[in-house]
Parts: C-alpha cells; structure tokens; sequence
C-alpha cells in the first residue's frame, strides 16, 4: 500500500509544475496543457482523499471535473484557433487588447 | 329673490366676454353686445339695490352660495357672493360709470384692428371687478382681485407692439403680486386665526358658517412673532391687508405702475386706473375694517402711507406734460386722501370720496381721451393750446371735472374731500391734515395748469387739425359732468338743523360700517374752497399769462424758478430710479450669477465633480489590468497562496 | 372576481407597444395612429376607474374600502411577493393624469418626432405602463420594479431623440436618478428584513411580507417597531431616491439638461408625471413607513422645499432659453409640493397631491407651447422672437392662459393647490409663517419670469424672421384645449378632485398625529 502522503505530494508537485507553466510559458498551447495538469493534479488529491475517507464523494467530483475540463479545452482551442487566425501567432502576451 | 337675482349682475358681462371671445367678429356687434351687458347688469344692480333698500336695515345683508369651492380637510371655502349696503354702491359704481365708459368707447375705439379683442377684455374686467365687491370671502375677493389686475395688464399692454405698452403693462402686474402675495399671506393667517375666509357668518345647507369679521374679539391680545418683539396678530393682519391695498391703489412704495399704465388706451385708463380697479385697495380696507379698527398701530401707517402717497404724488402731477400723466398722478394722490381716510377712521368718507372721485376722474380722463382723439393722438400739452373753440363740449364738461377734483363748492369734490379734512380736524391728526391740505392746494393749481395748457392761449402745433368727437363719445362726458355736479349731494352734512337728505350714504353703510355722521366745519370748508378757487385760478393764470414761453419740448415756466426740484417733482421724486437701482439690478445680478455660476458650477459642479472622482479612481485602477494573462494568474496565485497560509497559520 | 379593470389600464400600453412592434419600420403615419388609438382606449377604460372609484365616506360612514380595485396574485410566496395592485384616493388622480396626458403626448409627437417613429412610440407606450405601475402597485418589489423601468424608456428618449447634447443629459439623468434609487433598494431589503423578523415572533412560519399595506399596518398596530435611528436612516435612503427624482433642491441640476435636450414630448412627460413620482414617493412611503422620522424631519426640509421655490424662480429669471426657464419653473413648482407634503397635515397633503395634478397640465402645456415655437423657428432663444401676438392670437391666448395657470391665477388650477399648500403649511405647528413669508416670495417671481417669457415672446415689435409664422394648427390646437380645459374645471370646482383624497390622506395622516400625541 502506497502512503497517501505520497499521493499527496506526487499531485502538489504536479500542481506546482502546472502553476510554473500558466506563469512563466508565453505559448498559449502550452498554458493550456498546464492547466490540464492542475486539473489533474486536483483531480488526483481528490480520489486520494475519496479513498482515505472512504466516500465516492470525490470520485464524483473528478467525474465533473473531467466534464469541466473537456469543455474547457473545447472553448479554449476554438478560441486559440480563432486568435491564431487574426494574430498570426499564439503568443498569450500578443493577446492584450483587454487592457484596461 | 334677491339670491339668484345677485348672480345676474357678474354673469351678464361674463356672458358678454364669452360671446365676445368665441362668437362676435364685427366691431359694431362687439361694442353694441359689450356695452349692452354692462347696461343690463347696472339696471339689475339698480332693482337689487332698491329690494335691498326695502328690507329692514339689520337684514340687509344677502348671500348666496353657488357651489363649495375649496373643500380640504379644516379648509372650507364656498364660492359665494352678497349684496349688502356697500357692495350695493360698489356695484353701482362699477356697472353706472363703467356703461358710460364702454359706450364711450365704441366711438373712441372705432378703427381700431382688435377692437373685439378690446371689449372683451372690458367685458372680463367687469365681471372681476364684480366678483371683486360682491364676494363674500376673501378667497373669492381675491379671484376679482387678481382677475382685474390681469386684465388691467391686457389692456395696458392692449397695444403691446409699443415696447413701453408691453414694459408698462408687466410692470403693473408684478408690483400689484407683490401686494397680492401680502394679501395671499394675510388670508393665511385669517384662516389660521378665524377657520374661516367668510366675511359674514352664512347659512349653508342647515350649518352656520362663521365669518370672521363679528370675531374680532377673539384674537383680542395674542401675539406671534419672537418673544423679544411681539407683535400683535391684528396688527400683523392688517398690516399686510394694508401692503395688499397699497400694490392695487398704487399707495407709497408700491404706487410706480400707474403712472405707466397710462400706455393703454383712454377709456381703460378712465374705468381701470380712476374709477373703479385701483379704488379696490380702499373697498377692500372698508370691508375688512372690523380688522384694521382692532390695530392702531397699523392704522397710523395708513394715515400717513395715505397722507404721503396724496402729498408725493400731487406735488408729481404739476410737473407733468403728459395730459394723462397729470391725470394719473392726481389720481394716485385722490387715492392717498381715501388711504388716509380709512386710517383715521373715517371709512364712510373714504367711499363718499371713492364714489365722486369715480365720478369726476371719470369725467377728466374721458375728458383727455376726446381731447386726444380730436388731436390725432396727441398727448403732449406743449403741443395744445386753445382747444376751446374746437371742442366746446369737451372744454366745458372737462372745466366741471377739473372743478369737481379741485374741490370748488358746491361740486362733488367738495362734500367728499371736506368731509374727510373736517374728519381729521376732528380727531386731531394735525399733521397729516396740514400735508392734507396742502396736496388739495396743488390739486387745484394743477388742474388750473392743465386746463390752462389745453384750451386757452394758442394752438402750438399746428400738425393736426383739432375737432370735436363724435356724439357717442360727447353725450357720456355730459352725463359724468352732471354727476360730477350732483353726486356730492349724496352725503350732505347738516348744513342747518333739520335739514331733509343730510347723510344719505352713511346712514345707508351704517349697517356695515357703524358710523356717525361726521360734523360740518365752517373754517375749514372756507379755507378749502378759498385755497381751491385761488390755488386754481393761480395755476390758471400763471400758464395763461406764460403761453407765449411754453414751446414744444421745452421746459416749464416754473422751472426758472424751482430748478432741479422741478426735474424731481417730474419724475415722481425718482422712486422708479431708486427701485431700479436697488432691487431690480441687484436682482438681475442674483439672477445671473446664480444661472451661469452658482447653478452650473457650484451645485452641478459638485455632483459632476462627484461623477469625476469616480473616472478619478478608475483611472488609477485600471492601471492593473494589464492585459497580459499571465499577470493575472501570478496576482491570482499569489492571492491564494496568501488566503491559504492565511488559514494555515491563523485559522486553526 | 370581476374584471380586472386596473390590470387593463396598466398593461393595455405595454401591450400596445407589442403591437407596434409588429409593424413595419418605415409606417410612421401608421405607428402614430395605433398608438394614439392605444393611448386614447387606455385613457376611456381609465375614467371607468373614476366612475367605478365609490366615495368612500359620507358624512361619517365608511362605505367602501380604502383600497379599490384590488388585484392579488401570488409571484414569490416563500418571500411574501404578490403581484399585488390596488387605487386609493392617493393614487386615483395620478393615475388619471398619467392616461390623460398619454394621448395628449403621443398627438404632439406629429409634430416633434420625425425619425425612428415607430420605436418612439414603442417606449412612450412602455413609459406610461411602468408609470401607472409605479403609482397602482401594493408590492414594495413590485413597486421598485416599475419605479426603475422608468428610467429606461426614459433615458432612451432622451439620448435617441434628444437635441445636441443628448448624449451627456441622457446618462446624467439615468446615473443620477439611478444612484438615489439604489439607496431605495438597500432600504426596502432592510424594511422587508426587519419586518419578518419582527412578525415572527408572534407569528411562527412568517415568511415576510413586502405587502405596503400588511406593513403599515404592522408599524401602527405596535407588533413591529424601528429604533429611532434605524428609522431615520431607511427614511433617509427612502427620500433621496425621491428628492431626487422631485427633484429637491440641491439634487435639481440634473433636470434642466435633461428638459433641455429630451424632445417635446419627452419633456412632457417628464415634467407631466415622471416627476410627481418622487412627490407620490413621500406620501405613500416617507408619511406611511416612518411617520416619527418624517416629523423630525420636516422642517430640514421645508426650508430645503422653500429654498428651492425661491431659488427656482430667480434661476428661472435669469434664463435666455424658453425650456430652461419652464424647467427651473418645475424646481420652484415642486418645492411647494414638497413643501405641501412635509406640513404634515390634511390640508397641505391634498394641496400637494392637487398640485401634483397642476403641475402636471401646467408644466406639460407649458413644454408643449415651447414645443410648438421650436418646431417653427428651430429655436427657444427668448431675443429670437417678439410681437408673436399679432400673428398667432390664438396661440397667445393660449399660452397665456398656461402661464397664468402656472403663476397661479386665482380661478385657474394653480392658484387653488398653492394656496391649499401655503394653508397647510401656515397651520403646521412646526412651520408657520417665517416659512411662507419666502414660499409667498416664489408666487411674486412666478409672475415675474413667466410674463418675461410672455413680454418677450409675444409683445413688441414683429421681427422679419417671424413675419411668415403661422398660428396653431388644428392638431395642436386640439392638444392644447384638450389641456385648457380641466385647468379651468380644477380652477373652479377643485373639490370634484379633493372629494377622494379625504379618506386616503386622511390615514396618514392619522398616523402621523399618533407619533405626535406619543411624543
């Protein structure tokens, strides 16, 4: 049997790498991938957590989160797709236009 | 009877304003219509005032309720009128001199584009003047009275092309407001004292509603005000009743509208600004003089409000060239002795003078109107001269006008102004009965110029050719020149015991005023008629004797003599200069400042400026977004970061 | 249940504006002509409020109920909301006065609006229903939502139809009539909240109530009681949403831009009923809801209401602009009616509501007659014109017979609701005679900057440019006739509207005069 600690630890580093991508990656696919790993990352504390405390809570959450995600990725690439259409690139920092 | 039969009276030249606004658009159906109401209605007045006379003296009082008028919570006003003694003489007044008047104008006014327009107007003034005297609350008195200074402004401003018509005709009707709005606050306070606006108490649907003026005892010693200056709560009403009739009957402040309105056309000059409109403020100070008897103090600024008002506006008239501007003057000044008249108590010679006055300045100012009019619209006396010839009828009639105002025995004038001057002998107040009597000495010496002026010497501008007016006009002026001979037998005083038809008038108002017959004084009847027929015959002679410096658009005779003080007696010793200095530019200036910087700058500014602090933050704020999404996800994470070790440290 | 009458008068507009939707874009003769038709049923069905509305006293027995036409459905019942409407004597002649001026607005549109018709008369229809729904609703929800609704249609005319400065006057008017109204909200959600938890204590499973009359009744029967300063503070937020809209000196200066550029029939409706929705606030809500609060509070005030006659009036004096000047008169109008309200009593109450009634036909026609110049001229500046009376009499008498009314002629309806007021006033114990000493100032000024007005229009000398104007023509002659003629019947036989107010004002204040003998 694996400790929880560990699982625990395993989904704060992924989480961790995840943050440090969104942050410090200007190519807007890879943000994106790096979303999907803090997601996952969640994901993964939660079905621990479901199974230390033996309730399908969790189980259920991740179930969402995973619909979540899809759609997400779903209006994400469409949206990447329409700015790489007018921009011509997929940097995150060419996309300010909402500055205030 | 009586109480349907007194609603006829108003309603006859309602009726005739109504046709004239909607129906008529002849000027001969509109003069005939017009003066046949006014006839109609002086002839009811006429039966009325003999059914009256038949009742008992103590039941001389009729009202009649038409509808409830204002009905709100304690406030209970019935639009309603009355005939009583006063009323009654009132009444004939109005519809007696104002029928002359409109039939005058049938001819005076014959040519003119709007002259449909004109007796319409004439039509509505009578049936306000009406409402005016036959009222029986104060409310309703003031609906007459508002009514007839509107019209008195479309009239005025009749010919509103002229700008001085237009300047003239607002100007007489925002100082007469500001009288009116003392009036409006005195009816407030009678209400919150009485609970009533009634004059009489009035039976109404099986309830007695009470009027306040048999319930003056009651508010007998209470007082308002601070308590380091109390002021007596009859004196306070009163006081602004007085205001109130001093804005209509052109009384010291407010007197520097009627001189102005003389822009409108002559006969409205005749029936508003002699007879009738301008004489409310005394009718008005009569009715309510249960009030003004109950303060003493107020009525010691009556006495000398009149008694300055007489003197500062006769000393006006003599410096005057315009033939109306004399007229007007003067009657400001007969105004003043009728003022002073009620301040001494003396109420009955008030209207016994009111009545002749109406009679005579009637007359003068008719008189004018048919010298104007066979002049070609001509009003400068520098331009007349020897008029006699060309228009007997008028000199003649104009000669008995003049006579009657100065006083001469045994013309109305006479009786009236004697009346009062013994009155104040009387009672003692010497001061104002010198003041008094020297503004009689001017009016004798004025209308001495004047007729001097217009109808002796030679005619010195030969611009027009001068002729009579017509009959309609002449036969009018005759009429009003025998009632200026007769009406000062209406009040005889006793010249010898036993004398049958002493006092007629006031034994026929004792029932509303309560007054006794004044006694006739020998000396100052004398030195009256002696200072009249002298001071007359001077002013005639020195203008006769002169003829020859009088040029046209010259200066007076007498100003060789008198100098600066001749140029501050012709403009009424600049009130209307100092009012324009005082109040009206200071006002324009509030005005001003407040529209372009107060309002926009100040008070708008502070909301705008409310608006800009805003955009002022948001500004700052929307530095932070910078668009970029990567710093958002930092300030985001770091932000969570921040709440969850937060939580970790503090929140166990 | 019978007919539900008041619901048809309130939403047979809204309706109407379904209609037009349905038209074409380009009918314009067409979109005039449904809505007048709208507007001109919806005013017919509205005088079956007035026959149907029974007198409810009669020399001491009641004989109806406070509440006519009462109209009661469940919307939100686990938080007390109905769609709950009803006519009280407060209420009866503003909701008259709505459906009266409507067709007479949308007949003047003819001649002012000339593009977009037929979504002008879209929001004009949507305008009057949110209106006669602000003035008809039982429901403080219910309420609040017409009295916002207003705002919309509102802000739309003025920004679309405006003049040059639209733009700014429209947000103006709606962000700072909207930030009062806020306050309002906050204070209904607290009212709402202290009331359930007040009521439940003695009524386990009270879910609250935003029923006016249900709280009302609560507040003086004693089982729901404000500590003084919370009191003070909903009365506080109640009345600057109301202030503002009156609007109250110093909350004014939103309402001469908005007068200035919204078109004549939008400035109609404004001056007309928009603004007596404040005044009608303060009874229904300041008088009602927080009666101690309301005395404290009077004579502050008063002296803002007297403040803002005078100060209308000279502003007014000194403007060069015909609109401008009526729209400063409105400042001044309103402060007697302002004035009127916190008298606290019967007399100065129902001289307020009468006068709401006056200023409504007068200031309406008043714009009109503004409306009817600009239309020829393209101008409102008073040196442009001059010597009008030679060559539109009728238009001149007219209008002279409006300015009359609203300088307060005695015989004309103006006149009888200062007076009334001033009476009112003068009785208040905590008023008196240093108030009206300033009050009466403004009825003075009224003749003096509406004659200026009048001198400089209509008297002097014609000017060349004015030679070829011509006088009214028949659509607005009827307009402004139709107009003439109640301000001659209020003039002369005022107690036809005085008559229902009795009972209603009469309530409140019977409330009020509770507070006064506790204290």
């Amino acid at each position: 049997m694996v400790p929880t600690a560990y699982y625990i630890l395993l989904s704060a580093a992924l989480f961790a790498i995840g943050v440090l991508g969104v942050l410090v990656r200007r190519n807007a696919m890879v943000v994106f991938m790096s979303v999907e790993l803090m997601l996952n990352a969640a994901n993964l504390a939660l079905v621990t957590f479901a199974r230390e405390r033996l309730s399908v809570d969790g189980q259920v959450l991740v179930f969402f989160v995973i619909t979540v995600a899809a759609a997400e990725v779903a209006v994400g690439l469409a949206l990447l797709v329409a700015i790489f259409r007018t921009k011509r690139t997929a940097d995150v920092d060419e996309v300010s236009t909402l500055r205030g | 009877m009586l109480t349907w039969l007194i609603w006829l009276i108003p309603l006859l030249p309602l009726v005739g304003f109504l046709l004239n606004v909607f129906f008529i658009r002849q000027e001969r159906a509109a003069g005939l219509v017009a003066s046949a109401m006014v006839v109609a209605s002086f002839l009811v007045t006429l039966v009325a005032t003999f059914i009256l006379g038949a009742l008992p003296e103590e039941e001389r009082l009729i009202q009649s309720v038409a509808w409830d008028w204002i009905t709100t919570g304690s406030l209970y006003v019935p639009f309603a009128i009355m005939l009583d003694p006063l009323t009654a003489v009132m009444t004939l007044l109005v519809t007696g001199v104002g029928a002359l008047i409109h039939i005058y104008s049938i001819g005076y006014m014959h040519g003119d584009p709007r002259v449909v327009r004109y007796f319409a107007y004439l039509n509505l003034f009578v049936t306000m003047m009406l409402f005016l005297v036959m009222a029986n609350n104060m409310l309703l008195l003031f609906l007459g009275w508002e009514g007839v200074g509107l019209c008195s402004f479309l009239l005025i401003g009749f010919w509103f092309e002229r700008k001085v018509a237009a300047a003239a005709a607002v100007k007489a009707f925002v100082v007469n407001r500001i009288g009116d709005a003392a009036f409006i606050l005195a009816m407030l306070a009678i209400f919150s004292n009485f609970g009533t606006l009634n004059f009489y108490d009035l039976e109404h649907q099986g309830q007695v509603v009470p009027g306040f003026l048999e319930r003056i005892p009651e508010i007998a010693g209470l007082t308002f005000g601070p308590a380091w200056q109390p002021i007596a709560i009859a004196t306070g009403i009163s006081f602004l009743l007085l205001i109130g009739a001093s804005g209509k009957s052109a009384q010291v402040p407010l007197f520097v509208w009627l001189p102005d309105a003389m822009a409108g056309p002559t006969p409205v000059s005749a029936l508003i600004h002699a007879a009738t409109m301008v004489t409310a403020g005394v009718y008005m100070m009569a009715r309510t003089e249960p009030l003004f008897v109950a303060s003493p103090t107020t009525q010691s600024w009556v006495v000398w409000i009149g008694a300055l008002t007489a003197f500062i506006a006769g000393s006006a008239a003599i410096a005057q060239w315009d033939i109306k501007r004399v007229l007007a003057y003067s009657t400001v000044s007969q105004l003043g002795f009728m003022v002073a008249a009620c301040g001494m108590g003396a109420y009955v010679a008030a209207i016994f003078h009111l009545l002749t006055h109406g009679v005579f300045k009637a007359l003068l100012f008719l008189g004018s109107g048919s010298v104007i009019h066979g002049t070609h619209e001509t009003q400068d006396m520098r331009k007349m001269g020897g008029l006699r010839t060309a228009m007997p009828t008028t000199f003649w009639t104009y000669v008995v006008g003049a006579a009657a105002l100065a006083g001469v025995v045994p013309l109305a004038g006479f009786w009236s102004k004697d009346e009062i001057l013994a009155h104040a002998v009387a009672y003692g107040y010497w001061p104002q009965l010198i003041i008094l009597f020297l503004t009689s000495l001017l009016t004798a010496f004025y209308m001495g110029r004047q007729v001097a002026l217009i109808f002796y010497g030679q005619q010195r501008d030969h611009h027009y050719h001068a002729h009579e007016s017509s009959r309609v006009m002449t036969v009018p002026l005759v009429v009003l020149a025998v009632g200026a001979m007769l009406a000062g037998f209406l009040n005889l005083p006793t010249l010898f015991s036993g004398m049958p038809a002493a006092h007629l008038l006031t034994d026929w108002l004792h029932p509303v005023l309560h007054e006794e017959a004044g006694k006739f004084n020998l000396m100052v009847a004398l030195l009256a008629t002696a200072g009249a027929v002298g001071m007359g015959y001077l002013g005639w002679w020195a203008y006769t004797s002169n003829a020859a410096k009088i040029k046209v658009g010259g200066k007076d005779p007498a100003y060789h003599y008198t100098g600066d003080l001749w140029d501050g007696m012709e403009q009424a010793w600049y009130v209307d200069v100092l009012y324009n200095t005082v109040v009206i530019a200071p006002f324009r200036g509030l005005g001003n400042f407040l529209a372009r910087v107060f309002d926009p700058q100040g008070i708008d500014g502070l909301v705008v400026g409310v608006g800009r602090l805003f955009g002022w933050i948001a500004g700052g704020l929307r530095q932070l977004q910078s668009g970029y999404v990567r710093t958002y996800a930092l300030v985001f994470t770091m932000g969570a970061v921040l709440i969850l070790g937060f939580m970790l440290i503090f929140a166990r | 249940m019978s007919f539900p009458i008041l619901s048809t008068v309130l939403w047979l507009p809204a309706l109407g504006a379904l209609l037009l939707l349905l038209l074409p874009r380009g009918a314009d003769e067409l979109a005039r002509r449904v809505s007048l038709g709208v507007a001109v049923v919806t005013f017919l069905i509205s005088l079956g409020l007035l026959s149907g509305y029974m007198p409810t006293i009669t020399s001491g027995a009641t004989l109806a109920p406070e509440l006519q036409f009462v109209e009661q459905i469940p919307w939100l019942p686990s938080w007390g909301v109905s769609y709950s409407i009803a006519l009280d004597g407060i209420s009866l002649w503003l909701v008259l006065l709505t459906t009266f001026l409507h067709p007479v607005v949308v007949l003047s549109t003819w001649d002012s609006v000339h593009k977009e018709v037929r979504n002008f008369q879209i929001l004009l229809q949507l305008l009057t229903t949110a209106m006669i729904g602000v003035f008809v609703a039982q429901d403080l929800l219910l309420f609040y939502i017409f009295w916002e609704f207003t705002l919309i249609p509102m802000t739309f005319l003025i920004g679309i139809w405006g003049g040059a400065n639209r733009i700014y006057a429209a947000r103006k008017f709606f962000l700072y009539t909207f930030a009062g109204s806020v306050l309002m909200l906050l204070a209904i959600i607290g009212l709402y909240v202290l009331h359930r938890n007040a009521v439940v204590a003695s009524e386990p499973g009270f879910v609250g109530s935003t029923e006016i009359g249900r709280i009302v009744s609560d507040l003086r029967a004693g089982r729901f009681t404000l500590d003084t300063t919370t009191e003070r503070l909903l009365f506080g937020a109640f009345f600057l949403a109301f202030a503002i809209k009156v609007p109250l000196w110093p909350f004014h200066t939103w309402l001469p831009d908005a007068h200035v550029e919204a078109p004549t029939a939008g400035s109609v409706v404004l001056a007309g009923v928009l603004l007596k929705l404040g005044s009608y606030g303060m009874i229904r809500f300041c008088l009602n809801f927080f009666p101690a609060a309301s005395l404290w509070a009077a004579p502050a005030i008063a002296a803002l209401a007297v403040i803002g006659i005078v100060y209308g009036a000279i502003v007014a004096f000194a403007q060069t602009d015909m609109k401008k000047l009526v729209a400063y008169s409105s400042v001044s109008h309103m402060g007697f009616i302002v004035l009127g309200i916190f008298a606290l009593n019967r007399e100065g109450v129902t001289g307020a509501l009468l006068q709401m009634i006056n200023h409504g036909l007068s200031t309406g026609a008043l714009f009109l007659v503004v409306g009817v110049l600009y239309e020829r001229r393209h101008t409102r500046e008073l040196a442009e014109y001059g010597g009008l009376w030679k060559i539109m009499p009728v238009y001149a008498a007219l209008t002279l017979l409006i300015a009359l009314s609203s300088a307060g002629l005695p015989g004309l309806n103006g006149f009888i609701g200062e007076f009334t007021i001033m009476q009112g006033a003068f009785l208040a114990p905590d008023l008196g005679w240093p108030f009206l000493g300033f009050a009466v100032l403004g009825v003075v000024l009224a003749a003096v900057y509406l004659l200026k007005m009048y001198r400089a229009t209509f008297m002097g000398e014609l000017a060349e440019v004015n030679q070829g104007l011509p006088d009214l023509s028949r659509r607005e002659l009827t307009t402004l006739v139709i107009l003439c003629v109640p301000i001659i019947l209020i003039g002369l036989y005022p107690a036809l509207l005085f008559g229902p107010m009795q009972v209603s004002v009469g309530e409140v204040i019977d409330g009020l005069s509770l507070i006064v003998a506790g204290r």
